[in-house]
């Protein structure tokens, strides 16, 4: 019983905090005259694919007087005329926060935990700090489609079913038990069977050519490491029902047994 | 005659529905409602099974009540006979009554609405509801396992079986109403028939364990490939009603199990021959 079921029925809305990946903008110089055009070409190009995206503006590279330059009316009219929709800013300077609220978006505090990302941010920062050497206007990276910091891990504990398909579309799959035939198991990342993997299994579906599959018993339909795949048929058989680990090498599948416990059933 | 349907059970709580489904054809899912059904009632549980193999019904055959017929689910679903008049009483085994399918009509007319009510209503006088499901994973077999507590997954050792009963296994575990409404999940219980230990030593067939080991689910037993199987469908009686048959004490042993009581694993292994025969060379 929940202890909020008045007569009035379930209540009208519910205010939640979440976690969610977004577009951000990282913005690292603000001079207008290179700032707009590359945008425009940049983002113009990739209209369909951000389709109204929401979009977070980060000025955590920028100084203080840039930040003063920067017209946050006219940059967030440019994004929604390039089909995105900022919703605020982070890293803004605090004399600007006013400019920033009457542009209609909100306020963000600069990120502090992620690190790695900084750091990663940085790194690509200085490539176009010396733009008289690139003139190539893809070498600037205004536009970075951020990761979240960890990869989610999906874990399953049931044995995943014929007809059915367990999908992780960010990070690793682990299930602790078996992968029945007719079964599929997907992964942007890894993914490691706990148990007997008799159903198909694809690991970075979105390109990793660095995620694995491992197995405690390896009898699939099929395996797939970044679209890279062998059908149960083209297994060696001496690998069959072993523990093995499969994984991309030089542009094919490569299956090895892994472990060093010898079983004595 | 049957005036005294609803009023012999106490205040308890209401009666379990129990699936008896399989994926696939063919497998026994009949012949083990049928038999479970008549152990449960043989054991004094006031039971009722129903067939919803709508179109093709083939439940009141192995009872043998094919010419007692007059309503049908579908008739009690739809308002035009009522539950008294479409349950048919067993002969032989007082608590055990049979509500038979409509012969005649589309699957596509068995409403989840109108199964949930009759269920509700006959969980108001009996002990044990055995879902006779159709096979395959149409509308039928999703509304057989719809409102089910229970379920026994009844499989052939054989590889396209086993697959078909994984399949019905997710489809337990999401497409029913304790998944729905996030209770605690169907209870099943697996289920191995036609089960020849002469051929899995062989390594014709599939043992129990490795069916156990794909199905991952707790076991119930296994019904033995036998003749008399057959000679009961074909006479009309559950073939827990026959007497000195193999396959009827293995589904006793079943029902006892279900029940909760202790019973050894028979039939799983092949029958040790005799000194004369051996010495002989006869089988």
């Amino acid at each position: 019983m929940k202890p909020i079921n008045l007569s009035a029925g379930t209540a009208p809305f519910e205010l939640k905090g979440s976690v969610l990946t977004i577009i951000v903008l990282h913005i690292k110089e603000t001079d207008a005259n290179r700032l707009y055009p590359q945008l425009e070409k940049k983002i113009g190009q990739a209209r369909s694919f951000f389709n109204n995206a929401p979009v977070l503006i980060d000025l955590s590279v920028v100084d203080k007087e840039s930040q003063t330059a920067l017209d946050f009316v006219f940059l967030v009219t440019t994004l929604r005329r390039l089909g995105l929709v900022p919703v605020g800013v982070r890293g803004v300077d605090q004399d600007q926060t006013e400019r920033v609220l009457q542009a209609g978006i909100g306020l963000l505090p600069a990120i502090k935990t992620e690190k790695t990302v900084e750091a990663y941010a940085d790194k690509h920062s200085a490539e176009p700090a010396s733009p008289e050497e690139k003139k190539s206007p893809e070498s600037s990276d205004t536009v970075t489609c951020q990761a979240p910091s960890v990869a989610l891990t999906k874990v399953i504990t049931q044995p995943v079913r014929s007809g059915q398909q367990v999908f992780a579309p960010q990070g690793d799959l682990v299930v602790l038990s078996s992968v029945n035939a007719g079964a599929e198991v997907l992964a942007a990342g890894n993914i490691h069977v706990y148990g007997a993997l008799r159903g198909r299994a694809m690991a970075g579906i979105n390109g990793d050519a660095a995620a694995r599959i491992f197995s405690l018993q390896c009898n699939p339909e099929l395996v797939a490491v970044a679209g890279e795949y062998m059908v149960n048929e083209l297994l060696d058989t001496a690998l069959i029902n072993q523990s093995v680990m499969i994984s991309l090498e030089d542009g094919s599948l490569k299956l090895e047994v892994i472990g060093s416990f010898t079983s004595f059933a | 005659m049957i005036a005294d349907i609803f009023n012999n059970k106490e205040e308890q709580e209401l009666a379990k529905v129990v699936v008896v489904t399989s994926g696939k054809g063919g497998v026994g899912k009949t012949t083990t409602s049928a038999a479970f059904a008549a152990g449960l009632a043989i054991r004094g549980y006031k039971t009722v099974v129903i067939d919803f193999d709508v179109g093709l019904r083939n439940l009141d055959l192995i009872m043998g009540c094919e010419r007692r017929v007059v309503y049908d689910l579908l008739n009690v679903i739809h308002g035009e006979g009522s539950l008294n008049q479409a349950l048919i009483k067993d002969k032989r085994v007082g608590n055990l009554f049979i509500l038979p399918a409509s012969q005649t009509r589309d699957k596509d007319a068995l409403s989840m609405e109108g199964v949930g009510e009759v269920i509700a209503a006959l969980q108001q006088s009996f002990d044990y509801i055995v879902c006779d499901s159709p096979a395959g994973i149409e509308k039928g077999a999703m509304t057989a396992m719809y409102f089910a507590d229970e379920a026994l997954v009844v499989t052939n050792p054989e590889i396209s079986s086993v697959r078909d009963s994984d399949r019905i296994i997710g489809m337990l575990a999401s497409k029913t109403r304790r998944a729905e409404q996030n209770l605690s999940p169907v209870k099943e219980h697996l289920v191995i028939t036609r089960y020849d230990p002469i051929r899995v030593n062989k390594g014709d067939m599939l043992s129990a364990d490795d069916v156990h080991e794909i199905l991952a689910i707790p076991f119930l037993g296994v019904v033995p490939e036998s003749k008399s199987v057959l000679a009961a469908s074909n006479s009309g009686i559950p073939v827990t009603l026959t007497d000195d048959s193999d396959a009827g004490e293995a589904y006793f042993d079943m029902v006892d199990r279900f029940l909760g009581q202790d019973r050894p694993f028979r039939f799983m292994d092949v029958p040790k021959r005799s000194f004369l025969s051996r010495l002989f060379g006869t089988q």
